[in-house]
């Protein structure tokens, strides 16, 4: 016999030990015949076709169904109470201007701040707008190499995204990182899985 | 009745089997269940779920911390007990989104040796290691020591000194101890609440509980308190830094207590006064320069003098100290006269632009004015110059310091252009900039 051969047969033999005492909770029960019912060797088409089964079958409210209760309730009011609804990010302005020929920097005036992915999120979706490939219209034929986006709530700054190519200055433009200067602390708790 | 007795029984021992085989199977696979990589090092094992390159690079970093401790602690060591290292980074910062806010970076769990390492970036890898710095100084200490684990305040004054030091260009683990942000908040707190107020919550924090120094309402100031009595007891010792840890640990409460005198009295003392101290010693120069540049109102004269004799060419300063001087003098350290600083900036732009200076020193001050550059002119011909070198890094670097420099004239900025593009279209750049000088000039 392989060694913990016998340990690993006394666990299974509990864990079976567990069910089975379940099972015979059920059956001790004083409607016997309604927990026959519900016992594995009975057919569940049967019990579904009769109507009184439902009631019956409802089990006994106990200490675990009573704690369930009381911590949804609980959850329920907690949800209500602590929900915060974020607006989705609107640009009342934007303007842009190319510092120097292969980068450009967008400042965008929004009327309150956001949550740090959605600036990021926000950015993204403008970049794709332009298949990734923005252009600096004085010069074309030169492609971009960093692309900044900078976010304020009347005229202070309260987000920086940048996108850059890779450090060979080949590749798509990725995004190289996110700056949240002034963002409400309920905002982060909410981003945080 | 004895027989419900006997199925109680039988259901304890179930369920305690059960619990030791749950237990058996999480002590087996270490926390590894938990994380998608586990490295194993000499001195512990690492788990987190970064790809595995980031990683090693952090695991190699804690094993320099482990090595260049078990140098300064050398009787400590026979004590150390391997460590599990958990290593998991902020959900924004994986995305590269950084917020400002200040949060735990990480904690130790004697009874379990497990040290959480939580840190945020983009704040650099030396603030990695300050962590690490830290945690890693209560896992000694504790290991040797394992009265101190009680011992709030000695626990966390070791912990603040060490986590300021820093690995030199050899790789050698350089100690100063001297932590300026700590320092200024104590003496902002003794300025704030008087000498007496001072005395009493010192007092207190001696014999405090785990509660009191980590959840009380005055929990913020508990390190500053702590690192300043550690830090004042650390100079009254004599002999290495192991010696004098033991003898803090062996001092009894009264007369800790009896030094507070001497914590008040360090405070007195200006940061600059500390600072000019310090950077007597030429391994500890260059570090002090960056404090004494965070100060408020620094003494211009001393930081000057310092900062002349860490770029003495007999000293033969490397990249890393041109780097240095480079920030610092662009930088907006006060007290240095217009006159003092257009000095400097000819220094460094001198040395920048003589093709006898090293590669690298070149590239790295380059690199330097593109982070931290202002407007001088005595850097604008030598980076002109550099974007004709036969060096890539050399043209990269120059043509990203000239574009920080003259916010008038656009430039190409993209390394790879400066790198690869053929010299005839690269021709066109520089002779751009060649007119636009001479227009200015």
């Amino acid at each position: 016999m392989p060694p913990g051969w016998r340990f690993l047969r006394v666990v299974v033999s509990d864990f079976a030990a567990v069910f089975e005492r379940r099972r015979c909770r059920e059956l001790q029960r004083p409607n016997r015949e309604e927990a026959v019912r519900m016992s594995p060797g009975h057919s569940p088409e049967l019990a579904i076709l009769n109507p009184t089964s439902f009631f019956s079958r409802r089990p006994r409210l106990g200490l675990a169904h009573l704690l369930v209760f009381w911590l949804c309730v609980f959850g329920l009011s907690f949800a209500a109470l602590g929900c915060h609804t974020i607006a989705p990010m609107r640009p009342v302005g934007i303007d842009q201007f190319s510092p120097e020929k292969d980068v450009l920097v967008f400042h965008i005036s929004i009327e309150e701040p956001s949550t740090p992915r959605s600036y990021r999120d926000w950015a993204q979706a403008q970049l794709d707008l332009v298949g990734g490939e923005p252009r600096n219209r004085r010069y074309p034929e030169i492609p971009i190499y960093e692309v900044t986006y900078r976010f304020r709530v009347s005229r202070e700054m309260v987000a920086e995204v940048t996108f850059r190519r890779g450090d060979d200055g080949e590749g798509a433009l990725e995004h190289a990182q996110t700056v949240v200067r002034a963002v409400p602390e309920w905002l982060i708790k909410e981003e945080s899985p | 009745m004895r027989q419900h007795a006997l199925s109680q029984g039988v259901r304890v021992t179930q369920g305690v089997r059960l619990l030791g085989l749950g237990g058996l199977v999480l002590l087996l696979s270490g926390c590894g269940l938990f994380y998608n990589h586990t490295l194993s090092y000499e001195d512990f094992s690492l788990y987190g779920n970064q790809p595995k390159t980031t990683l090693r690079r952090t695991g190699d970093t804690i094993q320099d911390v482990f090595d260049a401790y078990r140098l300064l602690f050398p009787n400590f060591e026979e004590k150390v007990h391997g460590a599990r290292i958990l290593y998991e980074e902020d959900s924004l910062s994986q995305e590269n989104i950084f917020t400002g806010d200040l949060r735990q970076e990480g904690f130790y769990l004697p009874v379990l040796d497990l040290i959480h390492l939580s840190p945020r970036r983009p704040r650099g890898d030396a603030d990695d290691l300050s962590v690490i710095l830290h945690e890693m100084a209560h896992h000694f200490l504790i290991s040797a020591h394992s009265k101190t684990s009680s011992q709030y305040w000695l626990n966390e004054g070791l912990a603040c000194c060490l986590e300021v030091s820093f690995f030199d260009e050899e790789g050698t683990l350089c100690t100063p101890l001297f932590h300026q942000s700590l320092f200024s908040q104590a003496r902002r707190i003794l300025r704030r609440d008087g000498e007496e107020k001072f005395r009493s919550e010192l007092s207190a924090l001696i014999g405090a509980s785990w509660f009191h120094f980590h959840r009380s309402d005055g929990r913020n100031h508990n390190y500053a308190y702590s690192w300043s009595l550690y830090w004042h007891l650390l100079n009254q010792q004599e002999g290495s830094l192991e010696e004098r840890v033991h003898a803090i640990i062996e001092m009894s409460p009264p007369e800790v207590l009896a030094s507070i005198d001497g914590v008040i009295s360090d405070l007195r003392t200006s940061a600059d006064d500390h600072l000019a101290a310090l950077s007597k010693d030429p391994d500890l120069r260059g570090w002090c320069l960056e404090r004494w540049a965070e100060l408020p109102a620094a003494n211009g004269r001393r930081f000057r003098a310092a900062l002349l004799e860490e770029l003495d060419p007999e000293r033969d300063p490397g990249p890393k100290s041109w780097a240095r001087a480079t920030l610092l003098i662009n930088g907006r350290i006060r007290g240095i006269s217009r006159q003092e600083r257009n000095l400097l900036h000819r220094r460094v732009a001198k040395t920048l632009g003589s093709p006898d200076t090293d590669l690298n020193i070149r590239i790295a001050i380059a690199a330097a004015l593109a982070d931290e550059g202002s407007l001088s002119w005595a850097y604008i011909v030598p980076l002109i110059n550099g974007l004709e070198e036969a060096s890539g890094e050399l043209r990269a670097a120059s043509a990203r310091a000239l574009a920080r420099l003259s916010k008038q004239k656009p430039t190409v900025v993209n390394p790879g252009f400066w790198r690869n593009a053929p010299p005839e279209i690269r021709a066109v750049e520089v002779a751009e900039w060649r007119n636009w000088y001479e227009l200015r000039h």
